[in-house]
């Protein structure tokens, strides 16, 4: 059943801090001491607030990144193992990437037909005639007519735009497609045409996503497990439905309660204060500081993954409590 | 009798560009009472930043108010002169923006901009001013406001900034609170924190607030009334429990079907077919017509008028003239 594509292990990334005095180096843990399986053909979401390390995350498992530690292993479907450490051309080609601000990472001095042909070219795949035939079939794919090819990207909504972001994403046959807030900056209306075309297209090529989001209704529509990140750390992870119904972490439970909704009222938890300094990050849990349920263990003790259920676990020392 | 303390009757506003001159807001008429939280919601380029800008009188330079009336308790901002509408802002109309930064001084210090506000719209003497803006700084939610003047805007956090901007807004106590997009910038657990102040403020000092925002939730949380805006025209105004347990528009009814629900999640999403009508190419129509399900031969060629469905729910759309259209 399950088919592990991407195994990630005790992954790390620490950033400089820009100091003063040039002896005394100081780090911050962006991404520290992640674990996480996305089997193959999943949608895994990663959530939480500006900061928590998500993108460091993405960009790390695309290979974008350099991690300070830890393992990021892909395994292909003829049971051989690839590294993301070493850096194949073979690994680009199966894990990519789409972002938030397609604006910004689409060229706009090249027109869409170059900017479709870029990964072509760089991996050396096909001659000019058949470059043009997979970037119409992709065109069509995506939902545009061929003409689009000699537009600039200025010329296209954000919707287009991020429709030309996914194309480009997928010219390589990729196994795995990271998206950062890939709809974020759209409106709904537009939105959930991208996220259908994003499950159709899943449909089509067997695409395994990472979808990263702060936007909770959307990762709760669209993925099948979803990791809850809060300063560096995963602090809850499981099946979307038990663990956006059944959420155990005091921080998960204080997001869901405040998500703007229609319908039903519920009690919302209003967290006080704001995410830690991550250069004088907190003793114990690093959610104590702003943890309606902090007590004295939660100020010196470091929780750690504890399973709540089957496909569900959390790091919370209280987890457990209201469960039995 | 409840109050009104914003009155927007048939405001058009006009824009120039390379093309020509078009109506960026055309028929935009509303009405906010005392004590009120209405919200104004539609999709990105719509007209809401610039309906709240022509009621502030900061309208953009190619952008200029052609017709209608704005009355903001009893007084016609139409006839003030631009030294009088100054005074206005501050006074009972303030504004927050989406990002805190276009309106404070990144060179100046938090209090020495507050202190500079009360002084010119209170005429505090200094050290008065410095005990009001303290006071108000605390009563926005911000800790150890005595030693948080002396900050630079760029020292403090996106949510920690808005909360500033929320008190310079209550320097004097505005009766009328515009808030464009307060939250847009802000994490979930931060902007509940801001709704939640918005929420006391208009308890306590029973501030009206015209809530503009993208997120049809956040409105449904917050508002008593909404309104819904499409290319440059309110077409549905009802309240929050009408509008969202009987919209009456398709683009109001489209924008729902859109939302993301775990509900959902076995079914694809419902998606507004087209695209908005750019400025340049509106017509005597109506404007969704091109998007619209239900269109027909006449909603083509001829611009609905206001149809009313409840004392407090109007819609404009001609399918709602034949005894309203059933959900769907
Ligand atoms: N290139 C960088 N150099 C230094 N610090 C960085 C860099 N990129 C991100 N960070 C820091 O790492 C942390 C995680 O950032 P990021 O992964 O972008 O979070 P998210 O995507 O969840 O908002 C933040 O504290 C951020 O300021
Ligand atoms: N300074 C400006 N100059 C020219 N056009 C503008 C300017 N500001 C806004 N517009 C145009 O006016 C319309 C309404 O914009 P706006 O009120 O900002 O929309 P919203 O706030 O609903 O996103 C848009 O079509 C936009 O392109
Ligand atoms: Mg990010
Ligand atoms: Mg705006």
């Amino acid at each position: 059943m399950a088919e592990p594509l991407i195994e990630i292990s005790n992954l790390k990334k620490d950033y400089p801090i820009p100091s003063k005095k040039l002896m005394e180096k100081k780090w911050i843990h962006a991404v520290d001491d992640i674990n996480l399986i996305v089997n193959r053909g999943e949608s895994v979401g990663i959530v939480g607030e500006s900061g928590c390390g998500k993108s460091t995350t993405g960009q790390m498992i695309a290979g974008l990144l350099s991690p300070t530690s830890g393992s990021i292993q892909y395994h292909d479907k003829n049971g051989s193992t690839m590294n993301v450490m070493n850096k194949t051309k073979q690994y680009h080609r199966n894990v990519q990437m789409i972002f938030q601000d397609p604006y910004a990472s689409l060229n706009p001095r090249h027109r869409i037909s170059k900017i479709l042909e870029e990964p072509l070219r760089i991996h050396k795949i096909g001659n000019k005639s058949n470059r043009k035939k997979k970037i119409e079939d992709i065109l069509q794919l995506v939902g545009f007519t061929p003409d689009i090819a000699n537009r600039f990207p200025h010329e296209l909504s954000g919707g287009q735009r991020q429709r030309i972001g996914i194309a480009r994403a997928l010219m390589l046959n990729p196994t795995l497609v990271i998206a950062d807030e890939p709809v974020s900056a759209l409106d709904v209306s537009v939105q959930s045409q991208i996220l259908n075309l994003m499950k159709d297209l899943q449909q089509s090529f067997d695409l395994t996503y990472i979808f990263i989001s702060h936007d909770l209704h959307v990762v709760h529509y669209f993925c099948d497990k979803v990791a809850v990140m809060y300063f560096g750390k995963i602090v809850e992870m499981g099946n979307v439905d038990e663990l956006f119904y059944h959420p155990t972490h005091p921080y998960t439970k204080a997001l869901l309660s405040v998500i703007p909704t229609i319908g039903k009222q519920k009690e919302r938890i209003i967290l006080q204060g704001e995410v830690p300094n991550p250069e004088s990050p907190p003793t114990g849990c690093t959610f104590h500081t702003r943890c309606p349920l902090a007590t004295d263990l939660c100020r010196t003790a470091q929780p750690t993954l504890q399973t709540i259920r089957e496909n569900h676990v959390s790091a919370c020392h209280f987890a457990m409590k209201g469960e039995e | 009798m409840s109050e009104s303390v914003l009155n927007v009757n048939n405001l058009e506003v006009n824009i120039k560009s390379s093309k020509g001159t078009f109506p960026v807001l055309e028929n935009i008429s509303f009405n906010i009472n005392k004590g009120e939280i209405v919200g104004l919601v539609g999709e990105s380029g719509c007209g809401k930043s610039m309906t709240s800008l022509a009621i502030m009188g900061l309208l953009p330079n190619q952008a200029k108010w052609t017709k209608g009336e704005i009355t903001l308790s009893s007084k016609q901002l139409q006839s003030l002169s631009p030294e009088e509408m100054r005074k206005l802002r501050g006074n009972q109309l303030a504004m927050i923006f989406q990002d805190p930064m276009t309106s404070l001084n990144p060179v100046l210090t938090i209090g020495y901009q507050l202190i500079e506000s009360i002084k010119l719209h209170l005429q505090y003497p200094k050290a008065k001013a410095k005990t009001y803006a303290i006071d108000l700084l605390t009563k926005v939610g911000l800790s150890r406001a005595d030693k948080l003047i002396y900050q630079y805007p760029h020292e403090l956090s996106g949510g920690m900034r808005q909360r500033v901007m929320i008190a310079m807004a209550l320097v004097c106590n505005p009766t009328l609170l515009i808030a464009d997009e307060p939250t847009t910038a802000l994490d979930v657990t931060i902007q509940a924190q801001i709704i939640d102040l918005l929420k006391e403020l208009n308890k306590k000092e029973g501030t009206s607030i015209l809530f503009i925002s993208h997120d049809l939730g956040l409105v449904h949380d917050l508002c008593d009334k909404v309104f819904v805006m499409y290319a440059g025209e309110i077409v549905e105004q009802a309240t929050v429990q009408e509008l969202f347990d009987n919209p009456q528009h398709p683009y109001t009814k489209g924008l729902i079907q859109s939302l993301p629900l775990p509900e959902k999640k076995k079914e694809r999403l419902y998606s507004i077919p087209g695209t908005v009508p750019g400025i340049h190419d509106r017509g005597q129509n109506c404007r969704f017509s091109s998007r619209c399900p239900h269109v027909t031969e006449h909603c083509t060629t001829h611009h609905p008028s206001q149809i009313q469905i409840s004392k407090t729910h109007v819609v404009h759309c001609f399918l709602s003239e034949k005894g309203g259209t059933t959900s769907g």
